[in-house]
């Protein structure tokens, strides 16, 4: 399906969990800290209770939520629903983990990045959140079985044909066609300026966050050269020496630790919810072109209905029918959707700012505290 | 230049051994000690060691003479020969010449002398030095013939100070030298600075005479005399002090212009004359405020003594490539033997090479650290030769503004080092107010470069082909620790540049995602969202600027630091290795004596007498050659030991000043960023 296809294989941000105001969900999932890794395999724990209780402890890959995320959007009817994206599996061989690695440090750096798995888990979480909390989606047989069920289910490998590919980019041919309810028509544009941007804003954190990462990494170096540059304890100038370079040390260590864990929260804070739901702002966008597609069918309907020859006509208007019901029924779905959206979008970024801009005041107190202490303890060293 | 230059011909062979001497004991108030003596001629002698403090401060009066390189050597023979006995003869003659005439007399002597050696000084000293100098013997005799002989030209050089400076400094040439040398001829550089002092103190030091029996007394009468001078002063008195005041302000601006005193430098002397007279005849109080420093150095200790040079205003001269830039070095100091307490020339990028020359030249071999001065970069130049002086792109304002501030690093780290800051050249170089003589060695594509680094290249070959072994454990061990610090310091330096490199990444990157936010919101269709997203965008761009300034901040006060004692280290080595050298010398002079010595045994085995007689002198030529060698690397040991323990100290203070500065500028800068989002806050919560 078209949603399918242009949502598995797109990754997700995560957030805090929240509840969510119309629909209430039927389970609560949580996934523990607690991951095994085993090769290529990756076992994710998820604990999943029901009223406050808990229903069921089992363990998924990441394979088997593809899977779900394929069973879900296929087995049912899927016009007008926007998708929750799902997360993009993270780097877990050494070499991807290298490739990310060295696009994270730059190239010469040597340092590998160690498996950010809690990062994973915190997606996934939001994933099945937002799966559970979709009106629509949430109700679905195959969600409660997979979180009910203590084995995972046979799962196969979804692959993306050649076919549906083919369509998909037939379909996008149609994104230009003008929309006949003014409602979806601003959407759309919206959406078409809105993504742009939202990349640019993503590529940009990121970079921030790389930056933040490599200087911790610097820092860490800094650390490293000054232990070595010691001195010997003979003399009283080079005991101070050496007692300045420890408190100095340990303030460029503590730096270091703040700088890493300041860029770690800043990301799932703020960079995991922003490209979340610029990742959503794509499902909607795939959505709208579903939609767009439904009604450029319903319209050749149309004109197939005037122009069809009498002994057609019953089945042109059949078509017609169809047709009409379908693109009614997805722009019902749709409205809907669009509506619950953006409200969901606007709150949970608004709260990412602000979070983001109060955790930037923690750490720049915290620094600042440690920074005064480190200067008071070097300034009372007279020399 | 002509101050130093002229005067050093005279005593600088004898100065330079002296200073040697003097250096190895006093190391670091070398300058000051011989002044102490001054102060206290008779105690001095006893307390050398403990009087440095005290005596320090007299010696910033009575240094003023020294400006001229050639002066601080005379000073320290006549303190250490004349001081015990002097002190007394100084009092002695004062009261019989009285008040009037003889100060004239005295005072225009050292207008005369002052031409030479130390026109400033004379003022400076005036008030302290007469008294003190005064006290060599054979000075008094000698300055009083002197100064009858030359009062009549220093008369007028006072009254008409303006005019009469150019006169006077003729004069000077020419009655100086002879003069000095004809009336005193062993005494030649006593007498002349003598002569400096009793002229400055013609007015001063009279009284201070007259009042202070004791020597102590004399140090606070010297702060008194400036005040009590105006109303105490007896008519007669007050019109020495006015020529002789003036005399002094203008001696300065005059010291530079002196030292080529054959032609040209008249001429430009007298226009730099008439306006630097003008601000001194309204404040005579600033010879006073001059003299207070020293008293109050007197009281606590050499230390107090700052030199404070600062390099601003790079300015671009000249077009294409031939053009240069220059600086102007403002420098602040209450040292005594510079003649004014604050002042500035303009240099331009090859003198500052020019001088870590010279300095090298002068004190390598004696076993001195000498501060490196900032690397030639041809890139850097090249691009600011070529690029229109308008276009001010980053890169190159960039590269001017780390060059200054190394330049000014580099010449506050050469100023504080005592002996170097006394340096004629150096003095030269941050007073004289005129053009320096093109270094012409400096350029990387001169002749003279490739000489160098041919040079440089043997040096290294012999650096690792030439193993010493070691006698001293002292400088095995800090051989080691050079090598080891040195390792350590580039492992640091390595990290500082990716931290700066980093930071200015984190600075470009907020700057863009501040702008992204911007565009967002533009997009953003949620109103309130959209001012949220405004908000943010703000403050992500101030939060760029604070991290930009962290940039610098990193960059200038760890990396550079830390680049600068990687260079300090190879001055260091430099210094280590000059030690190894003057070792092989040693070493050369010792085989070449064995194997003289077995000439001269295998000759008188042949019963050759007259070989033997050959032989006999050649190992007796030789034997002095291996006791003055080894006697030179004994020496260079002790230097460099005093100078290793003056390096560890130094590092280990700037090391504590560059931490507090450097965690100063990341608190400001954290203190910036919560200031930020302090007002992020209460806005974006407003709005949802």
């Amino acid at each position: 399906m078209l949603e399918e296809g242009s949502v598995s294989g797109m990754s997700s941000g995560a957030s805090t969990p929240e509840p969510e105001a119309p629909f209430t969900p039927k389970f609560v999932v949580r996934l523990s800290d607690h991951v095994t890794k085993d090769g290529d395999c990756v076992k994710f724990t998820l604990q999943v209770s029901q009223n406050g209780h808990t229903v069921q402890v089992l363990e998924r890959e990441y394979e088997d939520f593809e899977y779900l995320e394929h069973c879900v959007t296929t087995s049912q009817p899927s016009h007008g629903l926007i998708i929750p994206p799902m997360p993009q599996r993270s780097a877990i061989d050494p070499y991807n983990a290298e490739i990310q690695s060295k696009r994270l440090m730059g190239k010469g750096s040597k340092t590998l990045i160690p498996d950010e798995f809690h990062k994973d888990c915190l997606q996934l979480q939001k994933y099945l959140e937002l799966l559970l909390s979709h009106p629509v989606l949430g109700k679905s047989q195959k969600l409660h079985d997979f979180l009910t069920v203590k084995e995972a289910p046979p799962r196969t490998k979804v692959k993306k044909g050649l076919i549906s590919r083919l369509s998909d980019s037939l379909d996008a041919r149609k994104a230009s066609y003008p929309d006949c309810e003014e409602f979806f028509q601003k959407e759309r544009d919206w959406v078409a300026k809105y993504q742009p941007a939202a990349a640019n804003a993503n590529d940009a954190f990121s970079k921030i966050i790389c930056a933040q990462l490599r200087i911790s990494h610097q820092l860490e170096q800094m650390v490293t050269a000054l232990k070595l540059s010691s001195l010997p304890n003979d003399q009283v100038h080079y005991m101070q020496f050496n007692n300045m370079n420890m408190i100095f040390l340990d303030c460029i260590d503590t730096l270091k630790s703040q700088t890493e864990e300041k860029a770690d929260k800043e990301d799932l804070m703020f960079g995991a919810v922003q490209t979340l739901w610029h990742r959503y702002v794509q499902a909607e966008n795939a959505m709208l072109l579903d939609r767009t597609c439904l009604m450029v069918d319903y319209q050749a309907c149309n004109r197939a209905l005037d122009k069809a020859k009498p002994n057609r006509k019953e089945a042109a208007e059949r078509a017609k029918k169809e047709a009409e019901q379908a693109f009614e029924e997805c722009s019902d779905a749709a409205r809907q959707e669009i509506k619950e959206f953006q409200r969901k979008r606007v709150e949970e970024l608004q709260r990412s700012i602000d979070q983001y801009a109060a955790y930037q005041l923690t750490c720049s107190r915290a620094t600042l505290n440690t920074l005064t202490q480190a200067l008071s303890q070097i300034k009372a060293i007279n020399l | 230049m002509a101050d130093s230059r002229e005067p050093p011909p005279l005593f600088n062979d004898d100065d330079d051994s002296r200073k040697d001497d003097d250096n190895d004991d006093l190391f670091t108030s070398a300058v000051q000690s011989p002044v102490s003596e001054l102060t206290t001629p008779e105690d001095q002698t006893k307390q050398e060691g403990a009087g440095d403090p005290l005596t320090s401060p007299p010696p910033a009066t009575s240094f003023p003479p020294d400006p001229s390189g050639g002066d601080r050597p005379d000073l320290f023979e006549s303190c250490e020969e004349p001081s015990v006995g002097g002190f007394s003869s100084v009092p002695l003659e004062q009261p019989a010449e009285g008040g009037g005439t003889q100060q004239e007399l005295s005072s225009e002597p050292p207008a005369n002398l002052v031409d030479a050696p130390s026109v400033e000084p004379a003022v400076m000293s005036s008030f302290i030095t007469p008294a003190e100098e005064a006290s060599t013997l054979d000075a008094a005799a000698a300055t009083n013939d002197d100064d009858d002989d030359a009062t009549n030209p220093t008369n007028h050089a006072g009254e008409d100070t303006a005019s009469s400076s150019e006169e006077a400094l003729v004069t000077v040439y020419d009655s100086e030298t002879p003069e000095v040398h004809s009336s005193a001829p062993e005494l030649d550089a006593d007498s002349s600075l003598l002569n400096a002092p009793s002229f400055l103190g013609d007015g001063e030091t009279t009284e201070i005479s007259l009042d202070d029996t004791a020597q102590e007394v004399s140090l606070e009468d010297e702060t008194d005399d400036g005040e009590l001078f105006d109303p105490a002063s007896t008519p007669k008195l007050q019109l020495n002090q006015d020529p002789p005041l003036p005399a002094s302000n203008i001696l300065p601006p005059m010291g530079a212009p002196l030292t080529p005193p054959v032609a040209p430098i008249t001429p430009t002397a007298t226009p730099n004359l008439t306006p630097n007279v003008t601000p001194a005849a309204p404040t005579p109080v600033t010879p006073v405020a001059a003299a207070r420093p020293s008293a109050e150095q007197l009281e606590s200790e050499s230390g107090d003594e700052f030199i404070e040079i600062s390099i601003s205003d790079p300015q671009k001269i000249g077009d294409g490539m031939s053009s240069y830039m220059a600086y102007k070095v403002t420098t602040k100091t209450n040292i005594a033997y510079f003649r004014k307490k604050h002042w500035s020339v303009t240099r331009r990028f090859s003198d500052f090479l020019g001088l870590h020359g010279k300095l090298v030249e002068k004190h390598l071999h004696s076993g001195r650290i000498i501060p490196p001065a900032p690397e030639k970069s041809a890139i850097g130049t090249t691009k600011i030769k070529l690029g229109s002086d308008k276009s001010s792109d980053s890169s190159s304002s960039d590269f001017i503004e780390r060059r200054r501030a190394s330049l000014e690093r580099y010449m506050n780290r050469t100023a504080a080092h005592p002996t170097l800051r006394s340096d004629p050249d150096f003095r030269e170089f941050i007073e004289l107010d005129a053009e320096l003589p093109r270094a012409t060695q400096t350029s990387a594509l001169s002749s003279a470069g490739v000489l160098r680094l041919f040079n440089r290249v043997g040096e290294t070959v012999n650096k690792m082909t030439f193993k010493m072994d070691e006698s001293d454990q002292w400088f095995e061990e800090k051989t080691q620790q050079i090598e080891n610090l040195d390792a350590q310091l580039r492992k640091l330096h390595a990290a500082m540049e990716g931290l700066v490199a980093y930071r200015r990444e984190l600075a470009t990157s907020t700057a863009s995602f501040a702008k992204s936010a911007a565009v967002l919101s533009s997009v953003e269709e949620h109103s309130a969202l959209s001012r949220a997203l405004h908000q943010l965008a703000e403050s992500t761009e101030r939060t760029h600027t604070i991290h930009h300034a962290q940039a610098d901040a990193d960059f200038y006060h760890l990396s550079e630091t830390t680049k600068d004692y990687i260079h300090l280290i190879g001055a260091v080595k430099d210094v280590f290795h000059e030690r190894v050298k003057t070792f092989q010398t040693w070493q050369h002079a010792q085989t070449m004596l064995a194997k003289k010595r077995e000439a001269k045994a295998k000759a008188e085995l042949a019963g050759r007498m007259d070989k033997v007689q050959q032989a006999q002198d050649e190992v007796a030529e030789w034997e002095a050659k291996v006791e003055r060698s080894q006697e030179e690397f004994d020496r260079i040991s002790r230097a460099i030991k005093k100078e290793m323990e003056q390096f560890d100290i130094v590092r280990v203070k700037d090391f504590k000043d560059m931490l507090v500065k450097y965690l100063e500028a990341l608190m400001t800068s954290q203190q910036q960023i919560i200031k930020v989002w302090e007002t992020f806050l209460p806005e974006a919560r407003a709005i949802s």
